[in-house]
């Protein structure tokens, strides 16, 4: 076997998902919104304007999307913070998210390469950040936990930083070992 | 820091360096263009006479200071560069980051002995130089010196080369390539062979030829009959193209002899090198501690030929795959070559795990839907044709989707994590699996309806997916790769 001290110290134990702040709900209700109030507003604009033959499109897109943003904002937002967790161990990281699509990422702590936190304007008005992880894989491996409070999030990095340099420590350890 | 300046022979690339800046430089500039036309007789004369001097002269003043500010030093542990007119560039590289060092021989530098040598530092902010005008032993003793510093503690780490570092000096020959075989890469990747089907098909498809270029061919077709009668010319036309076809590949395949001609495979310790090229000669290497990806390449042609390619990725060469002259290339392998790299890498012969079949569904209705969607719109909704579009693309896209799973596949080693994909040849790609950057599970509706789910796993290279599996599955080998890459104490890249 390539490792012979491979234990069951972290993948094989089952990840205990910690939920994200409540306020990450209205965090994602007031995004999608934004979103999707500028297209209802435009299609609203359109009918305004339009010959009166043409403003059926306008208003059926206006309901359509009227429609999709109350399920958006009652149903999915709740089911998506619901299904939006974090782990972060001693050796991995894991964070899961999606209410239809669902995800679910795993970091390796020997694998990160650096961690940022990020505020876009609305979650800093409700006091939430988002942890990001970056790893050595490109843009898609990224991996950002949105919804922590900032002082948790502050907190997650410091943790995480100290966790990366002890596993750097310890594997120079191992590599100057068989040389001597 | 004892700086030294390059050969004054490396004028040639330093020219041949502010054209290419120039150019990029001034094709910004091409609305002045307007003004120049504009303009009157007289001041466009003026702005000619102008550009006829200024540029040249432009050109040559920074060719020479630019070639004057270059320095370089080489210290025990690290290259230092400095370069710049007016915006001074220092760049020190700790050859202990350095991931690949390659020297080039170009042809307007060999008769002079002199060649090129390209750094490149590992990591997330990889950066890059380029030091022109270096003798030719020089560029090759610097090249050894760097790789030698980052080949000291690596080897060690990795269990599976324990056999490697008995030889750690002494260079070992693998295998070279000759003329024939290269040959054969330009049979293999003839981009005009693989375009030409793609052409004729839209060619053939809408009525491009009756409506555009008919109604020009014609008169000349008559004219031309005038002289000669029908089948003659026809015969005339199938020559000539059947000519120009010989000269394509002719041509393709003499490129391929100019870029990969005495095509040698070499290592030391775990250090691989190759050299190649007829006119400019060409060396590159990589270390094996450093690999991150492994991919074989078997294309249409070379199916035929039962050859297959391979390309080794370091770290951050995913997201710039299109730059194959930076990745590690073997162009052509036969089986027995293959087979003698495979076992250099330590490639596992995998025993491939296919996907559930309903992986087909979704991909078949999307191309024809799409291929109905388009041909309907060509035809400007011709039912006829939308309907033979709708028969003709769901029968067909049967055997074809039924190939492409067949080909789709998965396996994992002890070390190695491959998957494989393709239709006519195949591509495989192998990734160690303690490296693994990242580890993302998916599952949509669709995937969820079958039980099924999806694995992006990402390497320092890009990224790999395994779908259609069921879904215990899928969630013991996201745990397997994670619980491997958390266990792997050794040194990565």
């Amino acid at each position: 076997m390539l490792t012979p001290e491979s234990s069951p110290t972290s993948a094989t134990l089952a990840v205990n998902y910690r939920q994200v702040d409540r306020k990450y709900i209205r965090q994602l209700r007031v995004e999608i919104s934004l979103q999707l109030v500028l297209i209802i507003g435009l299609a609203l604009f359109y009918t305004y304007f339009a010959p009166v033959d043409w403003r059926w499109i306008g208003i059926s897109l206006a309901v359509v999307v009227t429609l999709i943003w109350l399920l958006m904002v009652l149903l999915w937002a709740p089911r998506r913070y619901q299904f939006t967790g974090y782990d972060a161990r001693e050796l991995d990281v894991h964070y899961r998210t999606g209410a239809l699509w669902r995800r679910q990422v795993a970091v390796p702590v020997s694998r990160i390469q650096h961690v940022e936190i990020a505020q876009g304007m609305i979650a800093r008005t409700l006091g939430l950040s988002q942890l990001v992880i970056y790893t050595a894989g490109g843009s898609g491996s990224d991996l950002a936990i949105p919804g922590l409070p900032l002082a948790l999030a502050e907190r997650l990095r410091d943790q995480l930083l100290d966790q990366v340099a002890a596993r750097a420590a310890e594997e120079t350890e191992h590599m100057a070992e068989p040389q001597a | 820091m004892n700086l030294q300046r390059v050969a004054w022979i490396a004028l040639i690339y330093f020219f041949a360096r502010s054209i290419r800046v120039a150019i990029s430089q001034l094709s910004n500039l091409w609305p002045l263009l307007v003004v120049f036309f504009t303009a009157g007789a007289e001041l466009r004369g003026l702005i000619l006479l102008g550009v006829a001097i200024v540029v040249p002269t432009f050109l040559l003043v920074f060719t020479v200071l630019s070639w004057w500010f270059f320095r370089y030093a080489l210290n025990e542990h690290s290259l230092h560069v400095r370069e710049g007119i007016i915006w001074r560039k220092q760049l020190t590289l700790d050859f202990a980051r350095i991931q690949q060092a390659d020297v080039r021989e170009p042809w307007y530098f060999r008769p002079f002995k002199l060649a090129i040598l390209g750094v490149e530092s590992a990591g997330s902010d990889s950066k890059e130089v380029q030091i022109a005008g270096l003798s030719t032993p020089a560029a090759y003793r610097m090249k050894e010196k760097m790789l030698a510093e980052t080949a000291i503690d690596t080897d060690v780490s990795e269990g599976l080369e324990a056999q490697q570092h008995t030889a750690q000096a002494s260079t070992r020959h693998i295998f070279s390539l000759p003329v024939t075989e290269v040959a054969r890469y330009g049979l293999i990747y003839n981009p005009v062979l693989l375009l030409l089907p793609i052409l004729a098909y839209p060619l053939g498809q809408a009525n491009v030829v009756d409506d555009y270029v008919m109604p020009y061919l014609n008169p000349l077709l008559d004219s031309l009959e005038r002289f000669q009668a029908d089948e003659s010319l026809w015969l005339t036309i199938a020559i000539i193209a059947l000519l120009s076809l010989a000269i394509v590949v002719g041509l393709s395949v003499l490129l391929a002899i100019i870029r990969f001609y005495g095509y040698q495979l070499t290592a030391q310790g775990s250090r691989y090198h190759a050299k190649m090229g007829l006119i400019s000669v060409t060396s590159r290497s990589f270390q094996y501690v450093r690999l991150q990806r492994v991919v074989l390449q078997q294309g249409f042609i070379a199916l035929w030929l039962r050859r297959f390619s391979l390309r080794i990725n370091q770290s951050g060469q995913g997201r710039q795959q299109q730059q194959t002259d930076k990745v590690f290339f073997v162009p052509v392998l036969n089986a027995e070559r293959q087979q003698q790299l495979a076992t250099e890498l330590q490639l596992e012969t995998p025993t491939w795990q296919g996907f559930h079949w309903a992986s087909t569904l979704l991909p078949w209705l999307m191309t024809t839907l799409f291929i109905t969607l388009a041909v309907a719109l060509i035809s400007q909704f011709s039912w006829t044709a939308i309907g033979y579009a709708l028969t003709i693309s769901a029968i067909a896209g049967v055997p074809i989707q039924w190939q492409m799973w067949r080909k789709r596949a998965f396996f994992l080693g002890d070390y190695w994590l491959a998957t494989r994909h393709g239709l006519f040849g195949q591509q495989q790609r192998f990734i160690p699996s303690v490296k693994i950057q990242q580890v993302t599970l998916q599952q949509g509706p669709w995937l969820r309806l079958w039980g099924s789910a999806k694995l992006h796993v990402y390497s320092a290279a890009g990224r790999e997916t395994i779908a259609w599996l069921p879904y215990a599955q899928i969630k013991t080998l996201q745990q397997q790769l994670l619980q491997r890459s958390t266990d792997f104490k050794g040194r990565w890249m």
